[in-house]
C-alpha cells in the first residue's frame, strides 16, 4: 500500500471506530462492544496462524481469562484492572507451560490436539462446580471500573474496549515487526537454516503462543465484566471456529484481517434477525464462496497485490 | 452392574466404530480432516426421517436409502469443495468447518431448529445373563458391526479398496502405478460419508435428530480416530472398544462429563506421546 492509501485506510478505521459515539444509540454501542471483544479473540487466533499452527483452543483461553477475571474480581475482591491483568498472566502462564509440550506437535495433529484441549477446558468448567459454577456458570460479576471511573455505561465501556483493542494491535504489531517476527519469518522461509544458526524455534513459537493466549484472556475478561454473567458453552470450540471464520473473511495474511472479519460478521446475526431460519445457511454459503474464490479474504482485496 | 457395563460398552463401541471408520478412511486416503463428518451423520438421520416418516417407506429400505443420500452429498462436496484443498492441511480443515456450518444451516432452513419426531420401528428389550438390552440398540450395534466388516472386505478384497489403500500409503507412487486419485478420492468420500449416514440413520430412531447432533458425533469420531491413529482402520476399531469401556465405566461410576473429560485427556496424551496413535503410522 502506498502512503496515501495507508492514510485513507487509517482514516476509515478511525471513522468506523468512532461511529458508535456519533450514532449514540445503546444498541449500536452493544454491537460495537461485541465487535471489539470477538475481534480480540480473532486477533489471538491470528497470532497462532502466524506461527503456522491452527489452534482450536483459543476459545478455551478466552474462557480461562473470563473465569479468572470474574473470580478474582468477585470472590477475591480485586479491582477490575488488577483482575484483568491477573487473568492475562494466568492464561499466558498456562499457555507457556502447555506450549513447551504441545507446540512440538505440528500440522493436523496440532489442530486436533488443541481441539481436544479446548473441549477439555470447557469440560473442566462444567465438571468442577466449585469454583466454576458448573453448567450454570458464574453470575454477579462486578462491572468494570477504572478506580473511581465507572465503565458500567455502554459508551464508557466501548471507549475502554476501543483503547484496549488499539493497544493490543500496537503490541501485536510490535511483536510481529520486531525480533520475534523476524525469527518467525526466517523459520517460515527456511527452518533448518534458521535453526542451524542457533535459533531456539520452540522458545519463539512459545512466546507467540503465550501472547495469543494473553490476547484471548483480555477478550474473555472484557466479556465477563461487560455481560456480568458467563457460562462454559460460550468458550467452546464453536467460539474458536467463529474467530477462525473472521480471519478467513478478513484475510489471514493481514493483521487488520481479523478485525475486518469481526466488523462484518458480528453485526450480521443482528441484521438477519428476521430470517433467523436462513441465517446460518447464508453464512455458511458465503463462507464457502469466500474460501473457494477469494482465499485472501476481503482484507486481501483491499491490500491489492502487495504482500502483507 | 458389571454385565450392564459390558452391554453399554459393546453397544456404544459398535456405533463409535461406524462413526470413526468413515472419518479415518477419508483422512487416510485424502489427508483431509473432515470436520463436517458429524454433519453427514446428521444428514443420514434427517434423510431417514424424510424417507421413513414423510414418504412412508419401511425402515429396512429407508436405512440404506438414507446412507445413500449422505454418500451422494459427500461425493458432491468432494468434487466441489475438498478437491481444491488436497495437500493444504490448514485450508482443508477450515473449508471443512465452513461446510459444516453450511450443511447445518441448510437442514435448519428446511426443517427448523427443533428435531422432527421419528417413529421407532423396533421396541422391547431382551435380557441376557442379567443384563437388559434394548432391542433397537442391539439392532443398531449389529448393523454397525456388519457394515464395519463389509467395509473391511471392500478395502482388502476389491480393486477399488486396493487402490484406496495404495493412495493412502503413498499417493505419488500409486499415481505412478496408474491409479487415479481423482477416482479414489470420490470413492473414499462416498464410502466415508455413507458410513456416517448409516450411523445417523441407525441412531435417529433411538436418540432423535437435531441440526446440531453432528457435534457430538464428530467428538466421538475424533476421539476414536486420534486414539487409534489417524488413517488407521484397525487402530480405530481397538480405540472404539477402549472409548466404549472408558465412557461406560466412568459414566456409571461418576458422571458423563468426567467421562468426556477423560476421553479428551487420553486424546491429548496420545497426541503428545504417541502422535501416530495406538496403531497409526507416523
Amino acid at each position: 500500500m502506498g502512503r496515501a492509501a495507508t492514510a485513507v485506510a487509517a482514516l476509515a478505521a478511525a471513522a468506523i471506530a468512532l461511529a458508535p459515539f456519533l450514532a449514540g444509540d445503546g444498541f449500536v454501542y452493544h454491537v460495537a462492544i461485541l465487535v471489539a471483544i470477538e475481534g480480540l479473540l480473532a486477533v489471538s487466533l491470528h497470532l497462532t496462524l502466524r506461527i503456522g499452527q491452527l489452534s482450536l483452543a483459543q476459545g478455551g483461553f478466552m474462557g480461562i481469562g473470563a473465569y479468572a477475571s470474574a473470580l478474582l474480581a468477585r470472590d477475591a475482591g480485586l479491582p477490575f484492572p488488577l483482575a484483568l491483568v491477573g487473568a492475562v498472566v494466568i492464561a499466558a502462564a498456562i499457555a507457556a507451560a502447555l506450549g513447551t509440550v504441545i507446540l512440538r506437535v505440528r500440522g493436523v495433529q496440532f489442530a486436533l490436539l488443541t481441539f481436544g484441549l479446548g473441549e477439555a477446558i470447557v469440560l473442566i468448567f462444567v465438571e468442577f462446580v466449585v469454583p466454576f459454577g458448573g453448567n450454570n456458570g458464574l453470575m454477579g460479576i462486578p462491572p468494570a471500573s477504572l478506580g473511581p471511573l465507572s465503565l458500567q455505561a455502554r459508551p464508557a465501556f466501548y471507549g475502554f474496549a476501543l483503547a484496549v483493542v488499539f493497544l493490543v494491535l500496537l503490541a501485536v504489531r510490535g511483536l510481529l515487526a520486531g525480533t520475534p517476527g523476524m525469527v518467525l519469518r526466517s523459520l517460515a522461509d527456511n527452518e533448518p537454516l534458521s535453526r542451524s544458526l542457533g535459533t531456539d524455534e520452540l522458545a519463539w513459537r512459545r512466546l507467540v503462543f503465550a501472547a495469543s493466549a494473553a490476547v484471548a484472556a483480555i477478550s474473555g475478561s472484557l466479556y465477563a465484566h461487560y455481560l456480568g454473567y458467563i457460562s462454559p458453552e460460550a468458550f467452546n470450540v464453536g467460539a474458536t471456529v467463529k474467530a477462525l471464520i473472521m480471519n478467513v473473511v478478513g484475510g489471514v495474511g493481514l493483521l487488520a484481517g481479523p478485525l475486518i472479519g469481526a466488523l462484518i460478521l458480528v453485526p450480521l446475526p443482528e441484521l438477519f434477525r428476521a430470517s433467523v431460519r436462513y441465517q446460518q445457511l447464508l453464512y455458511g454459503l458465503s463462507l464457502l464462496a469466500l474460501m473457494l474464490f477469494l482465499p485472501r479474504g476481503l482484507g486481501g482485496l483491499l491490500a491489492g497485490r502487495s504482500r502483507p | 452392574m458389571f454385565q450392564q457395563f459390558l452391554v453399554i460398552m459393546a453397544l456404544s463401541a459398535a456405533i463409535y466404530m461406524l462413526l470413526a471408520l468413515g472419518f479415518t478412511l477419508i483422512f487416510g486416503v485424502m489427508r483431509v480432516v473432515n470436520f463436517a463428518h458429524g454433519e453427514f451423520v446428521m444428514l443420514g438421520a434427517y434423510a431417514l426421517y424424510v424417507v421413513q416418516d414423510v414418504l412412508g417407506v419401511g425402515y429396512a429400505a429407508a436405512l440404506p436409502l438414507a446412507a445413500l443420500v449422505a454418500g451422494l452429498v459427500g461425493v458432491v462436496c468432494e468434487r466441489l469443495v475438498f478437491r481444491r484443498f488436497v495437500g493444504d492441511e490448514i485450508g482443508s480443515m477450515i473449508v471443512a468447518l465452513a461446510l459444516a456450518v453450511t450443511l447445518k444451516g441448510a437442514v435448519t432452513a428446511v426443517f427448523g431448529t427443533d428435531g422432527p419426531s421419528i417413529a421407532r420401528p423396533i421396541s422391547g428389550v431382551v435380557t441376557l445373563g442379567g443384563a437388559v438390552i434394548p432391542k433397537d440398540q442391539l439392532f443398531a450395534a449389529a448393523v454397525a458391526l456388519v457394515l464395519v466388516a463389509l467395509t473391511h472386505r471392500l478395502l482388502v478384497a476389491t480393486r477399488l479398496g486396493l487402490a484406496m489403500r495404495a493412495v493412502a500409503q503413498d499417493a505419488e507412487a500409486a499415481r505412478l502405478q496408474g491409479m487415479r486419485p481423482w477416482t479414489t478420492y470420490p470413492a473414499a468420500f462416498a464410502v466415508g460419508c455413507a458410513l456416517a449416514g448409516f450411523a445417523g440413520a441407525l441412531t435417529a430412531p433411538i436418540y432423535g435428530a437435531a441440526p446440531d447432533m453432528g457435534d457430538a458425533a464428530l467428538m466421538k469420531a475424533f476421539v476414536v480416530v486420534v486414539l487409534g491413529g489417524l488413517g488407521s482402520i484397525p487402530g480405530a476399531l481397538i480405540a472404539a472398544l477402549l472409548l466404549g469401556a472408558l465412557d461406560a465405566g466412568i459414566s456409571i461410576l461418576f458422571d458423563p462429563t468426567l467421562a468426556a473429560l477423560a476421553s479428551f485427556g487420553a486424546v491429548i496424551a496420545v497426541l503428545l506421546f504417541r502422535p501416530s496413535g495406538i496403531l497409526g503410522r507416523a
